[in-house]
């Protein structure tokens, strides 16, 4: 199978039991998955977790993952949200699999996890509804259709959250790069 | 731009190819887990308003803290004398969510109009463990508008939602929902502390957890509108938010999908979320947040996001 394959194409075989096209689906899209996570918790070993509960999490909910265009990266992305927002409860449900990663032989500092600058940091402080259409329909580049038929919702449901989303993201960067609002959440 | 442990990663690669041949026989519909663990305390203990005697609707002229404090221990006070009668077997927790959302459009000059979007969610949650939820979204057209765009826009953006599916239903074993939360959510199933100073700290250190007062209200309204929450817990909840400093009613005869209640709010932000509580029987209605300037064809004060939450018990599910 060539390495091209969209995800949904992989996705089959791998609902066949092919773990290779499942790995090919986690290649292609970890690091992705690893800094949006990064920008939603304050340490690189959550981030790490986050990544590993939010492929688990994306296998067991194997039967109603949505793809767009081909793509899964849009459902890891809220998953990821998701799972960051409590990450011990998160982890729980796949606490067997996850103690068999070792652990990380390097740890990201402190500068980096600002990595992605403040606008994706603000991430954090918006509600979850709000997030997930900012990383969908900004991030992704999503149009509000097609962000709409990933959540599952109306597009005037989208239409009205992203414009929300814009208006408090606006607000927080408004404020000086490090007010202690927005340094609070890059403390560990 | 800093990547993931390179170690770590080979790892996870490995043991999920594991995983995914261990797990997958071809077709195999997933399932899981048998008994669903301390949320069956809140399906089963829904709150039903027939069963409690109806007091006149109490009106609050100020918007102080005391009184709002007041009018929140007093809701706290009816709800747990409020009746919460089970769910049989066989049966379902119905849901019923009533939301509307204001969709901004901008033209060419920047200029803003908008029309309300709303959209009814039904969730149903079986008195059996191991049984599938159902949850069903219709959305429905467009019903206020402001500005002369927004009549076309509305046109635009149902077309699309036809073209996605007017009515969705998904299914999943217990709360484990594709679409709830939107996407990759489960109803929260978290049991409160038992006092309302306990239950503050909760709710500042939530999914929201900014520690401010505004993030443990949204996290409060979150947890209310589930729908699953028993009357106890929702007594400890007002009396934790009759704590929060700046609370205060908004509007003491709020009116939300036909009822009537005190609407609470924060005193930050005239467009601040709101909470509306039924006095007389302390049920949670809904929240909603309304403008809270004039932008474009927009009025202040007209109702940018609303949800309304009611629960019954039914007999089958779709």
């Amino acid at each position: 199978m060539s390495n091209s394959e969209s995800d949904d194409a992989e996705w089959q075989l791998a609902l066949d039991g092919d773990g290779e096209a499942f790995a090919r689906v986690f290649d292609r899209h970890h690091h992705r998955v690893y800094r949006h996570s990064l920008a939603l918790v304050s340490r690189s070993e959550d981030a790490q977790d986050v990544v590993g509960i939010t492929f688990f999490e994306a296998w067991r909910k194997r039967a109603s993952v949505r793809f767009v265009d081909g793509s899964l990266l849009p459902w890891l992305l809220l998953t990821a949200s998701y799972s960051a927002r409590n990450v011990s409860r998160s982890s729980r449900r796949f606490r067997d699999l996850l103690a068999k990663v070792p652990p990380a032989e390097t740890v990201a500092g402190p500068d980096e996890l600002v990595d992605d600058g403040d606008a994706v940091q603000a991430l954090r402080h918006l509600s979850a509804q709000h997030r997930d259409v900012v990383t969908l329909c900004v991030l992704e580049g999503l149009t509000e259709a097609e962000a709409a038929d990933v959540l599952g919702l109306p597009v005037g449901t989208v239409k009205s959250r992203l414009h929300r989303a814009k208006k408090a993201l606006a607000r927080l960067l408004d404020k000086p790069a490090h007010t202690p609002d927005l340094e609070m959440s890059t403390q560990p | 731009m800093i990547s993931p442990d390179p170690t770590q990663s080979a790892a996870l690669r490995r043991i999920l190819i594991e995983h995914v041949e261990q797990t997958a026989p071809p077709g195999a519909r997933v399932r899981h887990r048998g008994a669903r663990s301390g949320l069956l305390t809140g399906l089963i203990a829904i709150p039903v308003a027939a069963a409690v005697a109806v007091t006149a609707v109490v009106m609050w002229p100020t918007s102080d803290s005391a009184t709002a404090a007041e009018a929140l221990r007093s809701a706290a006070d009816v709800s747990i004398t409020t009746s919460d009668p089970l769910v049989g077997p066989g049966q379902y927790l119905k849901v019923t969510t009533e939301a509307a959302y204001l969709a901004y459009e901008s033209d060419a000059d920047g200029q803003l109009s908008a029309y309300l979007s709303p959209s009814t969610t039904e969730t149903y949650i079986p008195y059996e463990s191991g049984q599938d939820w159902v949850q069903k979204v219709t959305a429905e057209p467009a019903t206020e508008f402001y500005g002369e765009a927004s009549r076309a826009a509305a046109q635009r953006d149902w077309e699309e939602t036809v073209r996605g599916g007017v009515v969705r239903v998904a299914r999943a074993a217990d709360d484990d929902f594709a679409q709830s939360e939107e996407l990759g959510g489960e109803i929260a199933d978290v049991p409160l502390p038992d006092t309302p100073e306990q239950t503050l700290v909760f709710l500042h250190e939530g999914p929201y957890g900014d520690g401010t007062d505004d993030g443990a209200l949204a996290y409060a309204a979150q947890l209310l509108r589930e729908g699953t929450m028993p009357a106890s817990q929702r007594s400890v909840l007002y009396r934790a938010l009759a704590l929060l400093p700046g609370i205060r009613i908004t509007d003491g005869n709020a009116v939300l999908d036909g009822r009537t209640g005190i609407a609470f709010s924060l005193d930050a932000d005239p467009g601040a979320r709101e909470i509306i509580v039924d006095p007389t029987t302390g049920l949670f209605i809904g929240e909603r947040t309304l403008t809270a300037i004039a932008t474009g064809a927009v009025p202040a004060g007209t109702e940018q996001e609303y949800t309304a939450v009611s629960t019954t018990v039914v007999d089958q599910a779709p």
